[in-house]
């Protein structure tokens, strides 16, 4: 006689694989896409951006800096300070990002253990240590 | 001065460009990850007051779907998700609809006290928000529209009875197929 299903019994195992690989093709071809477009519209503004500074380079250049020496003095500092702050702003959230990892990776193990006490069978997430992607999960 | 102020425009577009696509996406996946570590936190808070049993399929079920969900959040996405239900043919949507984790869950939270059955009615919910906020928040071009996803934050925390109707559409929409394949990567971490 078959053994009767238990409760907790994951389902058709086979069934579930496939649907992982399934999956993954599907994100293959997604990412295919976000790349195309993530990549294909940086490529089309770094063009724009480089004909305005092949204009920047030319005659209209020279005719406009007469019109006003102070506007675009002015221009370039506020321009300088903006970019200034951007820069300061991304390597702050760059460094609180690494401090936050750090503290993930210095109190995982501590909780794993004390939860594990109470459930032995526990599973996890299988993220990395620091809490990232693991290699193998990236595309 | 045209010149000048168009470089300008193009070269900060161009940054902005890489702030939306890497540092952003980067982020909320930390973020989503972040709010499904919680809500994980908080199952196991109740199962350690007793309210859930640690050993129950129902909690071991969810739990490995919400591992499943932390563990490829970075690959959660519309796009994706639109191509995986496209390649499932009708034989695995009914598969899925029959024995996923929905099915599973039911037929398992059936021995639960009416107490713990509704708390873990709720963590599925919850959980379920947190994919949809993700799919919303998570693009950069939808959020880079701003409006969706502010009316879709507004709905959230004001109207749980919509919120409730968008879990269902979004279980219509692949909300099932993607918790069955967030339930096999949970399992199989």
């Amino acid at each position: 006689m078959a053994r009767p299903p238990l409760e907790d019994e994951p389902g058709d195992k086979r069934r579930e694989a496939g649907y992982l690989k399934q999956f993954s093709r599907a994100e293959s071809v997604a990412s295919i896409f976000r790349a195309l477009f993530k990549w294909g519209g940086l490529a089309w503004i770094a063009t724009q951006a480089a004909e305005a500074i092949r204009y920047l380079a030319g005659e209209a250049t020279t005719a406009d800096i007469g019109v006003d020496v102070n506007l675009i003095a002015g221009f370039r500092l506020s321009t300088l300070i903006a970019w200034a702050v951007a820069v300061v702003a991304v390597g702050y959230g760059l460094l609180q990002r690494k401090l936050r990892r750090n503290s993930i990776e210095r109190l995982q193990r501590r909780i794993q253990a004390l939860e594990q006490n109470r459930d032995p069978r526990r599973s996890s997430s299988g993220l990395t240590p620091r809490g990232e992607t693991r290699p193998e999960d990236k595309l | 001065m045209t010149g000048a102020l168009s470089a300008a425009f193009w070269i900060s577009l161009s940054v902005g460009w890489i702030v939306l696509f890497w540092f952003y996406r980067d982020y909320s996946v930390d973020k989503f990850r972040q709010e499904m570590f919680a809500l994980r936190d908080e199952m196991f808070d109740a199962a350690n007051a007793g309210e859930i049993p640690f050993d129950h399929p129902s909690y071991r079920l969810l739990r490995s779907a919400m591992n499943g969900y932390i563990r490829f959040g970075h690959r959660l996405n519309l796009l994706s998700i639109l191509f995986f239900i496209a390649s499932l043919d009708e034989d695995s949507k009914e598969w899925i609809e029959e024995n996923g984790l929905q099915a599973r869950l039911d037929k398992a939270a059936a021995s639960l006290p009416e107490n713990a059955r509704k708390q873990v009615k709720n963590y599925r919910l919850q959980m379920e928000l947190l994919v949809a906020k993700q799919l919303i928040y998570g693009s950069p071009v939808l959020a880079a529209s701003i409006i969706l996803p502010a009316v879709f934050t507004m709905i959230i925390k004001f109207h749980l009875v919509m919120a409730r109707r968008i879990r269902r559409h979004w279980r219509r929409f692949g909300g099932a197929q993607m918790d069955e394949a967030a339930l096999a990567m949970g399992e199989s971490a």
